[in-house]
């Protein structure tokens, strides 16, 4: 029986050690497959989310409708927030930030919980969730978040298994803390949701007939830009439609409904939605097989192998190259330092 | 072993170790737009032992991209954003800089596998020649380090906006020629930059590189080993603990004097970086660096026996069907694999598995390593282990080594009687 706590994090997600497990939240990856199956696991359907490169708005069309966008950046204590706080608003439901593993979780539903679309089903947690909190101040929803077990079980879920049991954290903390914000449109403005200020951040207009992702793609550019300046790591992630409905409806309406299209351009479509939804259901197939491996507790693994490679004399010179890499980026590390100071 | 292409005519050249048609893509501005020429992406070892990442144009024949890549420092991996899924990206993980790719050949079959090859080669690249016995990986480090060109050193530590900082670095560096050997004391012979190691010594986490994504598999985003920035951040810290006294002695022969059989000061630090006594601690070595792709992996899987006992220690496929051997290299390449692994190398040399790896039916030697946090001891043990079959899930039971199984063998493994584990070790040899 193997338990105990891992102390060093994955990358790219909250670096923070681990609190010892009993109502608490862990570690989870920022990873699209982790927050996709995260989703669904909040009983969430229609929805999935996408890692996005770049903003161009041609990239970002076929990915259409965009519900909310999600930045993940490392927090920068003085980030002035960057529009007007909104206190008093009804139709805008804001959780407060009360813990930090849960960062991934409060800022997926930050949108869905403001999500009004044909396309999402919140799912009876989440909307069970919703109701009960309705009336309550954004810090007390905060609270009820930390302590609502369905969603908290569903979100350890993604949390590496525990191999063994450490005595002491062996890792140097790491003492980079990443953040997430929400961005979103809700009824015709653009607002900014972060767990960590006091209120939704209302940060634009959105004309009438504009599509809000040319009203948000400067300002994500411009905070993109200052942290590319400093080197800051970021991500952006994308909550969409489920793609794969998506394109499965596109060929149903090119099948059965009359088309402008002449019948080549039609079928050529068709199969090219076809080879879209094979990519997609690959793509589940990925993220689960992911999962799999994430929730595996591979101890009995690794010695087995270990073992194996001993006795067939191929592990000293796995060691010995092992070893050599470890020079090679103590070597790397060590000139890098000096530079920077 | 390394994905060779065949049939491409004359822009194949057969000592690449992958090479793909693809083009490239060019951001400019914001904006990501494909190049339309005709490319081809492929990956070599210069005879340094460097790793190189190229884009090289089909019909001019012309190498437009030729990168040193440094194990941990880059990922590559697909672009889900993009609807077919043919779009690459080669991530800097130091850097928010990108490079896309997209594939141009016209079968879809060997993406995945050119993705994971790549990554492979990234991060754990074929090892450079072997100079002598054990105390080789000095050398090999240093004939690295002697052989970079000034240009090649700095694509490696850095990027152009820290050009000031090491092209200084460097200059002091090439102003130690062997003439300039003296034996004056640490006042005198002029403070370099490369000065004493004990500066040097407190590479916090913060200033060291992030940890990045080892990328096992095309997909593999964000599940990282400990790999490089671990390594960095614990040896730095571990430098300091452990070896700052050593260190402090030697900072002064280091810095001013004649720097022995090494071409310059910087060469005889890093010698001081090699452990020579304890347990390797001044190092953090990450066994997953050195396991994907791996010839090693294909020679137990060969044996179905051999794949039978590891087999029962992964869970289930989803597909019945999977090839078993298949299934067992997907997992050791896969990052949460490599994770595991980084974080038992990790933690195994900081003594905190002696108690995990005594539940195991490992050897008394390897258990009294394990205590002693020698990973070099460990791996001895290891291979001192009885033959095939002996010790093994053997009459194809698919037990799962449990706790509670402990070794026959009467053996001191609680911790107070560990205290000299190597003393015990070197009895047992004897």
């Amino acid at each position: 029986v193997f338990f105990g706590e891992m102390a060093e994090a994955a990358p790219e997600s909250i670096a923070m050690p681990t609190e010892s497990s009993d109502g608490s939240w862990c570690l989870i990856e920022s990873d699209p497959g982790v927050f996709t199956e995260l989703i669904r696991g909040f009983g969430v359907t229609g929805a999935q989310v996408e890692e996005i490169w770049t903003l161009d708005a041609d990239a970002f069309h076929h990915l259409e409708p965009i519900h909310g966008l999600i930045f993940l950046f490392k927090w920068v204590q003085d980030d002035q927030p960057a529009g007007r706080i909104v206190n008093d608003r009804k139709d805008i439901f804001f959780t407060r930030q009360v813990i930090t593993n849960a960062c991934a979780t409060q800022a997926l539903l930050s949108l869905l919980l403001n999500l009004r679309h044909s396309d999402i089903d919140l799912g009876e947690t989440l909307n069970g969730f919703k109701k009960f909190c309705q009336d309550l101040d954004p810090i007390s929803r905060g609270l009820c978040l930390s302590n609502e077990e369905k969603i908290r079980t569903v979100h350890n879920s993604f949390a590496r298994p525990v191999l063994f049991e450490m005595e002491m954290r062996q890792s140097v903390p790491d003492d980079d803390i990443y953040h997430f914000v929400g961005y979103m449109p809700i009824n015709g403005h653009l607002y900014e949701l972060d767990g960590m200020q006091q209120g939704p951040i209302e940060l634009a207009e959105i004309g009438q007939g504009k599509n809000w992702l040319d009203v948000v793609r400067p300002i994500i550019e411009a905070r993109m830009q200052r942290y590319s300046v400093g080197e800051i790591h970021f991500n952006l992630m994308a909550l969409v439609s489920d793609r794969q409905r998506s394109y499965e409806r596109q060929i149903q309406l090119l099948v059965h409904q009359p088309s402008l299209l002449t019948p080549e351009e039609r079928h050529s479509e068709i199969a090219n939605l076809r080879t879209y939804v094979k990519f997609e259901q690959e793509k589940k197939r990925r993220y689960r097989q992911e999962n799999l491996r994430r929730r595996h507790n591979y101890l009995p693994f690794i010695i087995e192998l270990l073992k194996q490679l001993g006795e067939t004399g191929q592990l000293m010179p796995i060691y010995e190259k092992a070893k050599l890499r470890a020079m090679q980026c103590e070597a790397a590390a060590v000139l890098k330092f000096r530079q920077e100071r | 072993m390394f994905g060779r292409q065949s049939g491409l005519g004359s822009s194949s050249n057969s000592s690449n170790l992958v090479e793909f048609r693809a083009g490239r893509m060019n951001m400019v501005g914001k904006m990501v737009h494909p190049d339309s020429r005709k490319g081809l992406v492929y990956m070599t070892q210069s005879e340094d032992g460097l790793m190189h990442f190229c884009w090289k144009d089909r019909t001019s024949g012309k190498v437009e991209d030729d990168l040193i890549v440094f194990p941990d420092d880059f990922e590559y991996k697909r672009v889900d954003q993009c609807k077919t899924g043919r779009v690459y990206v080669l991530k800097f993980k130091s850097s928010t800089r990108r490079m896309f790719f997209w594939i141009q050949e016209p079968k879809t079959d060997k993406d995945e596998e050119h993705c994971r090859r790549i990554n492979e080669l990234l991060n754990n690249p074929p090892s450079a020649h072997q100079r002598g016995g054990g105390g080789s990986n000095d050398g090999d480090l240093q004939y690295m380090l002697n052989n970079m060109s000034q240009q090649q050193l700095m694509q490696l530590f850095g990027g152009v906006g820290q050009m000031g900082g090491l092209s200084s670095l460097l200059g002091q560096m090439n102003s130690r020629t062997p003439s300039s050997r003296n034996t004056s004391s640490s006042g005198g012979g002029g403070a370099s930059a490369l000065q004493t190691p004990e500066n040097v010594s407190v590479p916090r986490t913060p200033s060291a590189p992030t940890r990045g994504s080892k990328s096992g598999s095309s997909r593999s985003s964000n599940a990282n080993s400990q790999g490089a920035g671990e390594a960095a951040g614990s040896a730095g810290s571990s430098l300091d603990a452990d070896a700052s006294g050593k260190n402090s002695t030697t900072a002064t022969t280091t810095a001013s004097e004649a720097t022995g059989p090494y071409a310059n000061p910087f060469q005889a630090y890093l010698s001081n970086l090699s452990p020579e006594h304890g347990a390797g601690r001044s190092l953090n070595i990450d066994l997953s660096t050195a396991l994907s792709g791996s010839e090693a992996i294909n020679t137990l899987i060969a044996d179905p026996e051999r794949v039978k006992s590891l087999i029962v220690h992964l869970p289930e496929s989803e597909d019945a069907d999977e090839d078993r051997k298949q299934q067992i290299k997907d997992h050791i390449t896969s990052p949460q694999f490599q994770q595991a692994l980084a974080h038992f190398s990790n933690a195994l040399q900081w003594a905190q598995l002696g108690p995990v790896v005594k539940q195991f039916e490992l050897s008394s030697e390897a258990v009294a390593a394990a205590y002693a946090g020698n990973l070099e001891d460990f791996v001895k043990a290891l291979e001192k282990s009885l033959p095939a079959g002996a010790t093994m899930a053997s009459g194809g039971e698919a037990t799962e080594k449990k706790a509670g199984s402990e070794p026959e063998t009467p053996v001191a493994v609680a911790r107070d009687e560990n205290t000299d584990p190597a003393e015990k070790q070197e009895e047992k040899q004897k």
